[in-house]
């Protein structure tokens, strides 16, 4: 007796197409999250950097700029300090005082 | 009716959109410049932050005014919360006392100034103390470093705000060169009004920077000389200018009394603040002499080797008897400049026609302003022929009938110290960052006598040091001339015994003078001889000139333990 096969019940066209497009769905998914990751690098890490020297470079600036104001209060204390009166008041404090005339020598050489 | 009340619906929610998006077009498309403004007044605001002033420096490279960087404090008193507990706490930070700062937090506008003037630390700490109520404003203080050196020359700035604005001196005369351009910046507020940003939008300039041709050290020299010997003879105010012969640079500009710094225009004297070198007219008294001996021999009325009477101690003027303190003798015309005798000039004087007197004192520049540039200069008085009396020649030939400056007086001095030339005066050297720089523009200068003459003249004054009213002005180991001046001054429109002015005008070193020294002390009142008061002063601002530019001495010096001149 021809026994023959009893036809198990299939979606054979189905279960083809959708086993057929999964792997390009994650191709795709893959794939634009690549350009995305790519877009953030090759866009966004430039930005991101650029921000970040924008507060490197305000923080300098600042810096710079209390060091100016620094280093002129520190020319005003010189120059107080070197002011011919202090200087003056300076000198006379530790005995010098102005050359007289004995102190001066003439062009022959010897004090006169 | 179904669709009736479902048309209904849709027509109401339709015109509620149509309305929402009406109202939303109105006020983003139509009032969009409405709204706009609002909101940036609301939250931005473009302020002007000053940039420092410029500074004033002196030729040996001293800083005479500088600007420094200080920090001012807002407070808004609507979101003070405590202002007690904040009095109490910054009180000791600020160095005053709880109660005036409470005073301050309780009355008067919303926005208050708690203090200006700060350091930054301080002013961080203070604002920490309340963040949301305290703003911190940069602003810029003036600074002299030098103290009261040359101070009535500098002057001193007053603040309006935050603003600094030159009220004396240089700093007020060239206000325009100094002040330079105010930094532009955005100041950014939330809607409780708290400062959020302050940025720079446009870069301000600083202020010029004047370089003046005063040297630091000779002008604290010729104070510190002028006070001393101001204080030895009682006198009340002095003079001191120091000047180049060839060039007309102003060396030094010594005033007394000067005010101790710093001032803002607070119980501002002026007597205290006067450049009386520039600003003061005083009766030059014999000092002009040599001017009358000079327009006596280039007017050809005095002959070479003339001798004049002076035996009677005075000479009679119309009807006044004017006395004379010289020797009585037989003078030649320099023993009449050694001598210093009021005879004798007042004889050469009246040869002289009136108008050629007049023509050579305003040829020597009195009775009109040197124009050094400097604010209410003096021009002195010298009377247009038509006012003259019968005195008149006689008057002018004492020094009395005439005003002039320390300044006048020097630059008339140069004349005779560089062959003729009557220079103008300099003080600012040039303006650091202007292309038109003060030092590229030629100074012109009027020829007014024969350099022959000149030198004739020189010669006279110098014999004045040697042997005559000038003793004093020696320096050892230099050749010196100038001329004593003893003038009465006019009080009240009469001159009296009580009020004089001791003047010496002198210059250094002969044969080639290079500086002018005019010392003018006012109402000495130990002993009012100018040979005793000024002669001295000259002698020591000499001989701190000469230290200053290294010269050496031209004359053997004699045998001396002396450390003084």
């Amino acid at each position: 007796m021809n026994h023959r096969p009893i036809p198990l019940p299939t979606n054979r066209h189905i279960t083809a197409r959708r086993d057929q497009k999964w792997p390009l769905a994650f191709a795709l998914l893959g794939l634009f999250s690549l350009t995305l990751a790519l877009t953030l690098a090759l866009i966004g890490w430039p930005r991101l950097q650029s921000v970040s020297l924008h507060y490197d470079l305000i923080r300098l600036r600042t810096d710079v700029e209390k060091l100016q104001h620094q280093a002129r209060d520190l020319e005003t204390t010189m120059e107080r300090l070197r002011a011919p009166a202090a200087l003056a008041l300076e000198a006379g404090r530790l005995g010098l005082a102005p050359p007289g005339p004995s102190a001066i020598t003439a062009d022959n050489g010897g004090p006169q | 009716m179904n669709r009736a009340r479902l048309l209904i619906v849709v027509l109401v929610l339709a015109s509620g959109a149509v309305t929402v998006l009406g109202r939303s077009a109105q006020v983003s498309v139509l009032d969009h410049q409405y709204w706009t403004s609002k909101a940036f007044e609301q939250q931005e605001k473009m302020i002007n932050i000053q940039g420092p002033r410029g500074q004033i420096l002196s030729s040996d490279g001293y800083v005479l005014a500088t600007s420094s960087r200080r920090y001012a404090l807002q407070v808004d008193r609507l979101h003070l919360k405590y202002p007690e507990l904040f009095a109490a706490a910054a009180a000791s930070l600020l160095d005053e006392t709880t109660e005036s700062i409470t005073l301050k937090l309780k009355t008067g506008p919303r926005y208050q100034w708690l203090a200006k003037g700060l350091d930054a630390d301080t002013a961080q700490t203070i604002q920490a103390l309340e963040r949301n109520a305290i703003g911190i404003v940069p602003h810029w203080d003036r600074v002299y470093p030098l103290g009261p050196t040359a101070a009535p020359l500098i002057g001193f700035v007053g603040r309006e705000e935050l603003q600094l604005t030159g009220r004396s001196g240089l700093e007020n005369y060239y206000e325009t060169l100094l002040v330079g351009e105010a930094d532009r910046c955005l100041f950014v507020k939330d809607a409780h009004g708290q400062q959020l940003q302050l940025e720079r939008v446009r870069r301000g300039r600083a202020g010029y920077d004047l370089e003046l041709t005063l040297d630091a050290r000779l002008q604290h020299a010729a104070e510190t000389e002028l006070l001393a010997m101001m204080e030895s003879a009682g006198a009340q105010r002095g003079s001191v200018v120091v000047l180049e012969a060839h060039t007309g640079n102003l060396l030094a500009l010594a005033s007394a009394p000067f005010s101790e710094r710093p001032s803002t225009g607070v119980g501002y004297d002026s007597e205290y603040w006067a450049l009386r070198p520039v600003q003061t007219a005083l009766e030059p008294g014999s000092t002009i002499k040599p001017f009358i001996a000079a327009a006596g021999l280039a007017a050809g009325v005095v002959q070479p080797n003339e001798l004049f009477d002076c035996k009677a101690r005075g000479i009679r003027v119309g009807h006044t008897w004017i006395r004379d303190h010289a020797s009585p003798d037989i003078y030649t015309l320099d023993e009449v400049i050694v001598r210093s005798s009021n005879t004798g000039i007042i004889q050469v004087a009246q040869r002289l026609d009136e108008e050629y007197l007049w023509q050579m004192f305003n040829a020597l520049g009195f009775g009109r302003r040197p124009e050094l540039g400097f604010a209410s200069e003096a021009s002195g008085l010298l009377w247009p022929v038509e006012r003259w009396s019968s005195m008149s020649r006689s008057g002018l030939a004492l020094g009395q009938e005439l005003t002039a400056s320390p300044l006048q007086l020097a630059l008339a001095y140069a004349a005779i110290a560089n062959g003729g030339w009557l220079p103008e005066p300099r003080l600012v050297d040039r303006m650091r960052g202007r292309i038109d720089s003060a030092r590229d523009r030629i100074q012109p200068r009027a020829h007014v006598m024969d350099r022959q003459l000149a030198d004739r003249i020189a010669a006279m004054l110098e014999q004045v040091v040697v042997e005559g009213t000038g003793i004093k002005a020696q320096v050892p180991g230099y050749r010196t001339a100038g001329k004593t001046g003893t003038a009465q001054m006019a009080v009240n429109g009469a001159f009296d015994d009580d009020h004089h002015v001791a003047w010496f005008a002198g210059f250094l070193p002969m044969p080639d003078p290079r500086w002018v020294i005019v010392v003018a002390i006012e109402n000495p009142t130990e002993t009012f001889w100018a040979s005793s008061v000024a002669a001295p002063v000259f002698a020591r601002v000499a001989q701190a000139t000469i230290h200053m530019a290294g010269l050496p001495p031209a004359v053997v010096l004699p045998q001396t333990t002396e450390g003084d001149a």
